[in-house]
């Protein structure tokens, strides 16, 4: 049986696939593909030994050769999270319709054929990362061996190599998607694999953590919120709060302004606070009430007010999502407590259609449950390079010297407070002035593409940009 | 800052989100089978214990941090101020040297030292 207990190890771990072959209308083109899940296990650098039995979704397209076919390894974040969003929420062959923003969708949400899937352009491989699930760490390893950011790494780095190696895959173009915490993996990943001598072709960061220094959400303590401000303008604007409000087309010039703001009064403002507990000036607590929405007092009490404060305290007696502000509920939590609204609406539908899509669509039987967040995010081991908490960017800045042609693309939410749009900005601006690094911004939270509007926009700017990162 | 979460709470979430995976049958349109997700999030005892380390990186300072990055793993294998031969680069993982070594061994002496390779990364165009 498979576990996501931090203990838990397989004695023994066979390498168990099921094959099965679909077809689906994409546009006026037709795609014939085939969908290989099961257990590929991670081998040890050096010695081959088996540390990790990886669960993963693979949809190949066939009557191509792999050899030039471009290959794309999704993973969601957490840590601990398993890659069910990614998977059944953006651009895999079918995807939930959840309808978001709107929580008027029927649940489960139904599972569709996904006109905006990314398998025209790219092969696509779902994988877990170890503890969630139903991937496991291999005896005499335990899950908690993997639980840090640096064992996480090398232990996806032997999956991939190993996926690559027995698929014969090793010339495809390659390219890593990770969503959230699979954006610092991401990028210690792409050093390690650069290093191991894989090449990667591009990196797509969906709303990552790149540096947990610079959010106020998860940093230290002492960190300034500058990187949510913008967000919580977005998010005024979207509930008409904002003072003049933009309206929606013109909101993305709007922030221009807001990010102005944040970085020099407002950042100067909130640091004061933090060293001396000096009091916002008026100048900046009015700036604040006309951009974000929430009263006077609340600012002039504490100018660093992070997500948690805003999502509850935005709007009496309702509670904004953290993963997209858009959705609210009424505020029905025990204070401190509060559940988030975009996410307690999707979870168990995911939950329900993953386990039914395996087994009903993939013909893929496992008795052992299918793990979608184990408690590896209490375990994990945060410290990297010397911080107790992860900044990534260093990583990001080797593989780019040691692949100066890899192409980097964030895509982040307006609406997302748990990972700032402009605190992504703010992380990739330190890699200068590099041609080869985007970031992008939709109308959406943490995860944009269940958006139906914004999936659409995506899927064209992703294609877009993997031609181009092809043609590099 | 962040919600007060605490390790109790979100062992009580985990609880559900397994109840809510191992029955199925209990599916409901109600709240009871949430599955949360908190990512990212960091244990508040991790987060206190957590300082602000000057400005993040850029510029000079991130291409020192670079490439003591990639110095670190050169003399892992090498020691320090040492060299690699092609098999040994290849044996300690170090691939991309060994794929590369030929274009890095400008001297052709079969062997490499770090200030070898960060010369090939910038002839092929890093900020090293």
């Amino acid at each position: 049986m498979y576990s996501s207990n931090p203990n838990a190890s397989l004695a023994n771990a066979p390498e168990i696939t099921s094959v099965t072959h679909h077809s689906m209308a994409l546009g006026s083109a037709t795609l014939d593909y085939t969908a290989t899940v099961g257990h590929l296990n991670a081998l040890a650098m050096g010695t081959g030994t088996p540390r990790a039995s990886f669960f993963y979704v693979a949809y190949t397209l066939d009557g191509v050769a792999p050899s030039t076919r471009p290959i794309t390894f999704f993973y969601n974040g957490g840590p601990g999270s398993a890659t069910v969003w990614l998977h059944l929420g953006s651009f895999g062959p079918k995807r939930l319709a959840t309808g978001m923003p709107a929580t008027t969708a029927p649940t489960p949400y139904a599972l569709v054929d996904n006109a905006e899937t990314l398998l025209d352009v790219t092969d696509l491989v779902f994988v877990d990362a170890v503890g969630a699930g139903l991937s496991q760490a291999i005896a005499p390893n335990v899950n908690q061996s993997f639980y840090g950011v640096d064992a996480d790494a090398q232990v996806f780095r032997d999956f991939i190599m190993r996926y690559l190696l027995a698929n014969g895959r090793g010339s495809s173009p390659k390219f890593l998607f990770g969503e959230s915490y699979g954006g610092p993996r991401s990028a210690v990943l792409a050093d390690l694999l650069e290093s191991a001598g894989v090449r990667l072709t591009g990196v797509v960061l969906q709303s990552p953590a790149m540096n947990y220094n610079n959010n106020c959400g998860i940093g230290p303590m002492s960190t300034s919120c500058a990187g949510q401000i913008p967000s919580y303008g977005a998010t005024a604007a979207w509930f008409n709060r904002a003072q003049p409000n933009p309206a929606a087309a013109e909101v993305p010039s709007w922030l221009d302004g807001v990010r102005t703001f944040a970085s020099g009064e407002y950042d100067a403002a909130s640091r004061a606070f933090i060293a001396t507990q000096t009091p916002p000036p008026a100048t900046v607590v009015d700036r604040l009430v006309a951009t974000t929405g929430l009263r006077a007092s609340a600012w002039q009490e504490n100018p660093n007010r992070g997500q948690h404060y805003y999502r509850t305290n935005l709007t009496p007696g309702t509670l904004h999502g953290r993963y997209d502000t858009r959705v609210t509920l009424p505020n029905n939590s025990p204070p401190g407590q509060e559940i988030d609204p975009s996410s307690v609406v999707i979870g168990s539908s995911f939950q329900m259609r993953i386990t039914e899509h395996l087994s009903s669509n993939l013909h893929y039987t496992n008795p052992s449950t299918y793990m979608l967040l184990s408690n590896a995010i209490e375990n994990w081991n945060f410290g990297h390079d010397g911080r107790a908490l992860p900044d990534t960017i260093p990583d990001l800045a080797s593989a780019i010297a040691q692949n100066p042609r890899l192409k980097v693309l964030a895509v982040n939410g307006y609406h997302d407070i748990a990972t700032p749009f402009y605190t992504t900005e703010q992380d990739l601006a330190r890699l200068g002035n590099n041609p080869n690094v985007r970031v992008l911004n939709y109308f959406g939270g943490h995860m944009t593409y269940l958006d139906d509007n914004s999936r659409r926009l995506m899927k064209a700017d992703l294609a877009q940009w993997y031609g181009s990162a092809l043609a590099n | 800052m962040g919600a007060p979460l605490r390790t109790e709470l979100i062992r009580r979430l985990v609880a559900i989100a397994l109840a809510a995976g191992a029955a199925t049958a209990a599916w409901g349109q109600g709240a009871a089978s949430q599955v949360p997700m908190l990512d990212p999030w960091v244990p508040p005892e991790v987060r206190e214990k957590a300082t602000v380390q000057g400005s993040p990186t850029s510029g000079e300072a991130l291409r020192v941090e670079v490439e003591r990055k990639l110095r670190a793993r050169f003399e892992a294998a090498a020691g320090r101020g040492g060299t690699l031969s092609r098999e040994q680069a290849r044996s300690a993982g170090l691939g991309a040297i060994a794929r590369d070594f030929e274009a890095i061994d400008q001297r052709q002496s079969g062997r490499i030292g770090f200030e070898d390779y960060k010369a090939f990364l910038r002839s092929r165009g890093a900020a090293l």
